[in-house]
């Protein structure tokens, strides 16, 4: 019989259940969210002058366009679970 | 005289087949207790006989719910229904009984890989293989009387062998496709304990779940954009009008509070430009574009509007509605059917516009061609039933846009007018409808007409105000079931006839929901995420666009039986690849597609801990066998494999202790009155012991 091996704890995603993809702390689409947000503050600086990051996630936070793992992505942040916390 | 049996499709097939061909009216004869059609056409005893879709399909030869499966046969259709299971197999009684009394056998079912397919099983398993010399086939794209009797006197000499060896072509690669991996999918489920669902993918399904899963991700992932839109309101003649900014979408914030910061009071008209076009009217309807037409007009599902033009087919009301083509060829008498059309009382303004506008009616050919059937079209036949009323929608949908080829183009001016503000351009546009056109008969298409004031090029022009609104990038939209059909139709994804049969299978497979803005369950982007890690050749668009290929090139050449055979072994060899990676990581499929906190339910007794993983140890019965034993709850979820054998008489009662041997639980049987303690490890090492 083939052992499945239970995923521990500090293996998952810091958002959800799913396992985490290698040297991140995400899961596959929330490191692909994470990214396209890092990306859009880029293109929001060259658009937006003077946007910092933090205001910068408030506002994509509140925009009713903005994608479900964003938003988890951005909650995390602010709880403090992200990349750059490792 | 000659005696013939004719095979069609579907029971109202063979009636319509029967009075078209008949000299001297249709009498009835039960053959046991199916009823066969009998007439006489000029000089020959036809026998009007039916099938009731496929009677014969795919099963496996041999073994149990198992994969991989390459061992298969054809066999009669044996639906669960019992009463529909004994009209199968009475028709087939029928049909092998009348054909044994006749000189030739004619299939005239639908004219497609299905419909040559269904009449070759019926010849070959019901009538027998020797019956293929005096078999020939009848072609025909309506039910109408005169194209029935056409299509009998014109009929092929032999079967349409390279349709039916696609066709068997086709069944072969999907059944060993759809059944192997809906197995390896389901039996994963399995083996974490999950019995309930049943999951399934074929070589259609999945590139199409992949299509939507990778739509949800960047809807998911999509961070909106700012931009800004600049729009300049001026007053000509006391009436507002709307100018919108020439550079289009704005994507700086100076640049835009710039434009906002314009005081001017006048713009100066800089140019102006008129163009006249015309749009020449739609093709009559192929079935992707009825499908999508259908649901965009009256939200008729897909699948249901197939189902109605297939009905409305079989009343002889439409052409053959499976078919790709937009065009109508020469060889059809439109003229004829437009008049038909225009004894109905609803049709008669629009026939007599038609035959203002030409004498002789020709339909424009849109590009979609197939070379089996004409686009869909109106017989011409009169309604004698009521039609209800989605019925009713579609076969008005279907005449108006036949009707509308006919007709003239629309013609619409569009007229741009480049107004300066401080340097900043903006555009004024009007739209305008010279000829209706095609339009008054297929009223269907939105064109919305803008006035364009009376103005000259340097006139000067009241600015009320100039407004500059923020704006963010949206997501692509989620497909509904009109682009979907479209999306799949673009990347030759299943064919006319299977498209919406795949999109409800996805839906009852709750892989998908909410068919007017489709979202990719949970099950279904695991399944899709799975399948992608372990195959994704699977889910490749790649893979069934060329097995779709290879059976459109084949239905217009002769195939041999071996020919088909070395090309069904060579699509599915990669696909035992695939299933020994499936088997192999059964596990782990299983557990990423239920999800980490799934519990399976076992109905057993608790004896006491595992003394190997700590889960419980349970007394159950073996579903099979009926016999009991003992199983480690760890097993679902492949934690733990233990196992014990058990005493089958006698009550057994657990006594709460464990072994001091190797830590098993102690159970004590009681048989015939007499009691006694055993360690439920078989290999316990204190078994030669008195425990």
């Amino acid at each position: 019989m083939h052992k499945y091996k239970v995923p521990r704890q500090e293996e998952k995603c810091v958002i959800c259940d799913r396992p985490r993809e290698s040297e991140s702390l995400y899961c596959k689409y929330h490191r692909l969210a994470y990214e396209r947000l890092k990306s859009g503050y880029n293109e929001w600086r060259k658009r937006k002058k003077n946007i910092t990051w933090s205001k910068y996630l408030d506002v994509v936070y509140n925009n009713k366009y903005t994608g479900k793992w964003i938003k988890e992505v951005i909650e995390g942040i602010r709880r403090g679970k992200h990349e750059g916390k490792t | 005289m000659r005696r013939i049996l004719i095979i069609a499709e579907k029971p109202s097939a063979a009636k319509k087949i029967a009075y078209a061909l008949s000299d001297k009216g249709v009498r009835i004869v039960k053959v046991g207790k199916t009823p066969i059609y009998a007439t006489t056409f000029k000089g020959q005893q036809i026998y009007v006989a039916y099938a009731m879709g496929h009677l014969y399909n795919i099963v496996q030869k041999s073994g149990g719910w198992i994969f991989p499966v390459y061992n298969i046969k054809w066999e009669r259709t044996s639906p669960k229904d019992r009463s529909y299971n004994e009209r199968i197999k009475e028709t087939i009684q029928a049909i092998a009984k009348i054909a044994r009394e006749v000189d030739e056998i004619v299939v005239a079912c639908d004219y497609d890989i299905e419909g040559s397919l269904i009449g070759y099983n019926v010849v070959k398993y019901a009538c027998g293989e020797k019956y293929f010399k005096k078999s020939s086939r009848m072609i025909f794209s309506t039910l109408t009387r005169n194209e029935l009797r056409k299509a009998f006197d014109r009929r092929l000499k032999t079967l349409d062998w390279p349709v039916i060896e696609a066709g068997k072509m086709r069944h072969e690669i999907d059944w060993i496709f759809g059944i192997n991996l809906s197995r390896a999918l389901t039996l994963s489920l399995r083996r974490v304990g999950d019995r309930e669902r049943i999951l399934s993918i074929g070589r259609v399904q999945g590139p199409t779940l992949k299509l939507l899963a990778e739509r949800e991700i960047d809807i998911n992932t999509h961070v909106p954009l700012p931009y800004w839109k600049a729009r300049a309101i001026v007053e000509i003649n006391g009436v507002k009008y709307v100018a919108e900014y020439a550079g289009g979408n704005i994507e700086s914030e100076e640049k835009a509070l710039e434009i906002k910061k314009i005081r001017d009071k006048y713009a100066t008209v800089k140019k102006i430009e008129r163009k006249v076009t015309k749009e020449r009217p739609p093709p009559p309807f192929n079935l992707g574009e009825l499908q999508r037409e259908a649901y965009r007009i009256y939200r008729i599902s897909p699948g249901k509007t197939l189902e109605i033009s297939e009905k409305l087919y079989l009343q002889a009301l439409i052409s053959y509605p499976r078919t790709g083509s937009e065009q109508i060829p020469d060889s059809i008498d439109v003229k004829g059917i437009i008049e038909k059309l225009g004894e109905m009382r609803e049709y008669r303004d629009l026939v007599q516009k038609i035959f203002e506008h030409s004498k002789r009616p020709k339909p424009v050919k849109g590009k979609g061609t197939d070379p089996a059937h004409p686009a869909i079209h109106p017989t011409g036949e009169k309604v004698n039933i009521k039609l209800s009323g989605n019925d009713r929608k579609i076969y008005d949908l279907i005449v108006r846009r036949f009707l509308a080829s006919c007709y003239r183009s629309m013609t619409k001016s569009e007229t741009r007018a480049l107004l300066d503000i401080e340097g900043h351009l903006f555009v004024l546009k009007g739209v305008e409808i010279i000829d209706h056109g095609w339009l008054k008969i297929y009223p269907f298409k939105k064109v919305t007409e803008k006035p364009f004031p009376r103005i000259v090029e340097g006139m000067k022009l009241k600015v009320i105000r100039v407004e500059v609104e923020e704006k963010y990038t949206k997501p692509k939209p989620r497909y509904n079931v009109r682009s979907l059909l479209k999306k799949m139709e673009n990347l030759g994804l299943g064919t006319k006839a299977t498209r919406a049969e795949i999109i409800e299978i996805l839906f009852s497979r709750r892989y998908l929901e909410n068919p007017n803005n489709i979202e990719v369950t949970d099950l279904g982007m695991k399944v899709s995420e799975i399948l992608s890690k372990i195959c994704p050749e699977i889910l490749s668009v790649e893979l069934t666009r060329n097995v779709e290929q290879i059976i459109d090139e084949l239905k217009s050449e002769y195939l041999t039986s071996e020919y088909r055979k070395v090309i069904v072994a060579n699509t599915v060899l990669g696909l035992y690849s695939v299933l020994s990676k499936m088997k192999k990581n059964e596990m782990n499929i299983g557990q990423s597609l239920v999800g980490k906190d799934f519990k399976p339910h076992v109905e057993g007794k608790p004896i006491g801990r595992c003394p190997v993983c700590g889960n419980q140890l349970l007394i159950v019965r073996s579903k099979k066998t009926k016999k009991r034993f003992i199983v480690c709850y760890g097993r679902t979820t492949g934690e733990c494999d233990v196992t014990q054998p058990l005493p089958q008489k006698g009550r057994i009662r657990p006594l709460h202790e464990t072994c001091k041997y190797c830590g098993y639980p102690l159970l004590a049987c009681v048989s015939k009155g007499k009691e006694w303690v055993f360690c439920t490890n078989i290999r316990c090492p204190g078994k030669r012991k008195n425990v």
